[in-house]
């Protein structure tokens, strides 16, 4: 998922972390459910003379639970950060991939090998509201043993790490952080706890633990963004009045180092406004209204919404410029 | 010869004419009923040693009166064998021992009490007493049609077949009792019932005395007598069993680790077996399995493209006949079995995974 | 009408020797007969007794009572008074019922040609040897009784015969 900027925010840090609320991927998503009866019946029809007869059988297992965990991160590269900033956020989703209700435990690391810095304060918090966001004061603090999550097979919830970078980090270095969900079943592969499972059945531990590594990136790398607007009247003049064409201007300037993805430009017209069909235009070349090949639209992503999408951008790179026009109603 | 002797022999010429001879033991009793018994004393005396002429009495006269008895008797002596979905026809003879000419009414019951000591377990599902006629001790179901017997004659005898509609799908060694009853009436079409004279006074009158014993269904002196017979089924049983067997899973490979987690391996062996005791072989047998939506079937288990085993023969899954009549479609595994002797067993075996 | 027969044979038998004293159709003895069967009757009080009825209801099987009662009706001494009986053919005697109170009682087995005591009688069985008679055998029973009838003396005789 790219960095989305819109036109309103006037200059744009290129941490803003959208949502991914994926299906987890993995093997026996929507197994059986643990506990279920699996009743099969045979049936035999044969004849004697001018009699039809009809028997049957029947046998049944009940479905063992399989304990699995995955933990992915969600945010689609490291987290830009600029050093001493506190309470930054990597996203992660916890998913059970058993066919059975588990409770995990969820493990933080900061101090992993391979990277420039370590994170520092780091701590973990439930989306226990499923709200898709973070929401400081609402989320709780994970407390082991306390509230770890409980989640029905194959249900997901996104967990957030939030820590602190220190003060003397340099541009470019990359701090990690490992989450690590270890179902409390148990976490090694192949044990078989008695009754553990859902219904009284057997839990078999598959991946009792899962761990996956997120990341920040010190950068100074940011977008800005100048809007300007120039009214023209029906009489040839400036003034604002019904029926006054309204020209904006947005220029789009990349700065600092690196390489910003996916950078997505978004201006919602004012109320009371129209949009001049045919007037986008991106670097003085005119685009289509449609979502089509060009890089922007009219409505189409977004309902009365001017949507371009750059690309990525190059920190440092010559400054991009939209345009567009409305009438006033 | 004597008056009594040729009686004898007349009965007993009559009786052996008949198939159900072996029935006849009670005859029928001698005077016909409505004849006039007359009895004139005489007497004859000297007076002074002179002998008188004989002097005749008055004639002591009475009517003799109607005796009403019967029997009916079970011919067979065991079951008569039927197959389901058939009729069976077991013969019972009625004797009219009477003293008179009588018609019966007949009627065919079921019954819970096996005559031979075994256990009545099913009801057949009409029946109907009907009249032997025709070939004698043969069931012409054409011309054995009628169900009651307007006029026979003293020491007369008939042949009674109960005709039983066998259920289809009735087991094998099944019993159904029966029970004829017959119930003497006036002779002739439509003969009225009798009843039984309670005040006689006129001694030249005849009156209708009841003096039949109780069968097996009916009470001492009503007309009527019964006896029971039964039918047994000769059939087919076929059971079928199913057994399931955890192959593997596929965290802890094969047992004793192995559990029925999704993903698990799981062998079903379907036994369909005719009994030993099946007087028939089961034909057209079709043995389907409709697998529950939390299994998938193994389609390889046995060779490319075969996931079923009949007997030890690989079978294909395609519904390929007459390469083999096994098939795996639309969730279903189908095996056809063309006949199976009694005693015999086909085995089939498939795999299927825990969804 | 065998048994009509059998009388007219007995008449015969006695008439060839008779002189009689009395004008013909005006006899010194009557004879009379009477059936009865004996039924089982409950009393007001609940008991069961067994009372004679004239036979009336009788079905086969039934035993019959038959009573003969002779009785001077003259004014004068009659001996050598001979009852004779037809036992109807379709009845049988019940053995040992016969009442022979000074009487000497002989049966017959061909029809009342000749008379003897039931122990000297024999027939032809079915097998062609010669047995001793059976009740069933008998066809008449005859009463001789050894003391002569005074005026106006009744003497009864009895025997039981079964309808067969």
């Amino acid at each position: 998922m790219g960095i989305r900027v819109t036109a309103r925010n006037w200059i744009a840090r290129c941490a803003l972390a959208a949502l991914c609320l994926l299906a987890a991927s993995d093997a026996f998503a929507l197994g059986t459910p643990a506990g279920t009866v699996v009743t099969n019946t045979a049936t035999v029809t044969y004849v004697v003379g001018a009699s039809a007869y009809t028997q049957s059988a029947n046998s049944a297992f009940t479905v063992d639970e399989r304990v699995d965990v995955v933990v992915t991160w969600q945010d689609a590269a490291p987290v830009a950060v600029a050093p001493a900033d506190v309470d930054r956020l990597l996203t992660f989703l916890l998913t059970n991939a058993g066919n059975g209700n588990e409770a995990f435990a969820l493990v933080v690391d900061a101090l992993v090998l391979g990277d420039q810095f370590d994170p520092t304060n780091a701590r973990v918090y439930i989306d226990s509201n499923a709200s898709g966001v973070y929401e400081p004061g609402v989320d709780p603090l994970y407390v082991a043993g306390v509230n770890d999550p409980l989640l029905a097979a194959d249900a997901s919830r996104l967990v957030f790490v939030l820590a602190d970078i220190p003060p003397a980090t340099l541009n470019g270095e990359r701090g990690d952080a490992e989450l690590e969900a270890t179902s409390l079943s148990g976490g090694v592969t192949g044990t078989i706890v008695a009754g553990a499972g859902d219904g009284g059945t057997d839990a078999v531990i598959g991946g009792g633990t899962s761990a996956v590594i997120g990341s920040y990136l010190v950068s100074d790398l940011f977008v800005s963004i100048a809007k300007t607007a120039v009214v023209t009247d029906l009489g040839g003049g400036a003034t604002p009045a019904p029926g006054s064409t309204i020209t904006y201007t947005l220029v789009v300037t990349p700065n600092g180092t690196g390489t910003l993805a996916n950078v997505v430009i978004t201006d919602a017209l004012p109320p009371f406004t129209s949009y001049v069909a045919g007037s986008l235009t991106l670097d003085a070349v005119s685009l289509t209204d449609a979502v089509d090949g060009d890089a922007g639209d009219f409505g189409g992503t977004t309902a009365n919404q001017v949507t371009v999408a750059l690309g990525n951008v190059a920190g440092g790179s010559l400054p991009q410029t939209i345009t567009f026009a409305v009438t006033i109603d | 010869m004597l008056r009594h002797d040729l009686k004898r022999l007349a009965s007993s010429l009559a009786a052996a004419a008949l198939l159900w001879s072996a029935a006849d033991t009670a005859s029928a009793v001698g005077a016909d009923a409505g004849i006039t018994v007359s009895n004139t004393a005489s007497v004859v005396y000297t007076v002074n040693a002179v002998l008188q002429p004989a002097v005749a009495s008055n004639a002591a006269d009475f009517v003799v009166d109607r005796l009403v008895d019967l029997t009916v008797t079970a011919i067979g002596v065991t079951y008569t064998s039927v197959t389901p979905a058939t009729n069976g026809a077991f013969l019972f003879s009625v004797a009219n021992i009477s003293n008179a000419t009588l018609g019966f009414n007949l009627s065919a019951a079921n019954n819970a009490t096996d005559p031979f000591g075994g256990t009545d377990n099913f009801d057949p599902t009409t029946l109907t007493a009907v009249v032997d006629t025709g070939v004698i001790g043969t069931y012409e179901p054409g011309t054995d049609v009628a169900t009651t017997m307007d006029t026979v004659a003293e020491d007369g005898t008939f042949g009674v077949w109960i005709v039983a509609a066998i259920p289809g799908g009735q087991g094998n060694l099944d019993i159904a009792a029966v029970t004829l009853t017959a119930t003497a009436r006036e002779p002739g079409i439509g003969g009225a019932a009798l009843t039984e004279e309670v005040n006689p006074e006129n001694p030249l009158v005849m009156e209708t005395v009841f003096g039949d014993g109780a069968g097996d269904t009916d009470a001492v002196q009503d007309a009527a007598f019964s006896d029971s017979g039964a039918y047994q089924v000769a059939s087919a049983d076929v059971t079928i069993t199913k057994t399931e067997t955890l192959l593997s899973d596929p965290i802890n490979g094969a047992a004793p680790n192995a559990r029925h987690i999704p993903g698990a391996l799981v062998e079903y062996v379907v036994t369909v077996t005719n009994d030993a005791g099946s007087a028939f072989p089961a034909t057209t047998l079709t043995i389907s399995d409709v697998l529950p939506g939390d299994v998938t079937f193994a389609p390889d288990t046995y060779g490319i493209g075969s996931g079923i085993d009949l007997d030890g023969a690989p079978q294909t899954n395609a519904a390929d006949s007459p390469t083999d009549e096994s098939s795996f479609a639309a969730g279903t595994v189908t095996v056809t079995v063309p006949s199976l002797a009694a005693g015999a067993s086909a085995v089939i075996t498939f795999q299927v995974t825990v969804n | 009408m065998k048994h009509v027969v059998a009388l007219g044979l007995s008449i015969l038998l006695f008439a060839e020797s008779a002189h009689a004293v009395e004008t013909a159709g005006d006899t010194a003895v009557e004879i009379k007969i009477t059936a009865e069967i004996e039924v089982t009757v409950k009393t007001a009080d609940g008991r069961e007794e067994v009372k004679r009825m004239p036979a009336a209801k009788v079905p086969p099987g039934t035993a019959v009572i038959y009573t003969l009662n002779a009785k001077n009706t003259s004014a004068a001494p009659v001996a050598d008074v001979v009852m004779t009986d037809p036992i109807p053919a379709e009845m049988e005697y019940v053995d040992g019922s016969v009442s022979a109170a000074d009487a000497r009682v002989t049966f017959s087995v061909d029809g009342g040609k000749s008379f003897a005591t039931k122990e000297s009688l024999k027939v032809k069985g079915e097998d062609g040897a010669m047995r001793a008679a059976l009740p069933a055998d008998f066809t008449h029973i005859r009463w001789q009784l050894e003391k002569p009838l005074a005026p106006g003396e009744v003497r009864a005789v009895s025997f039981r015969a079964r309808v067969e």
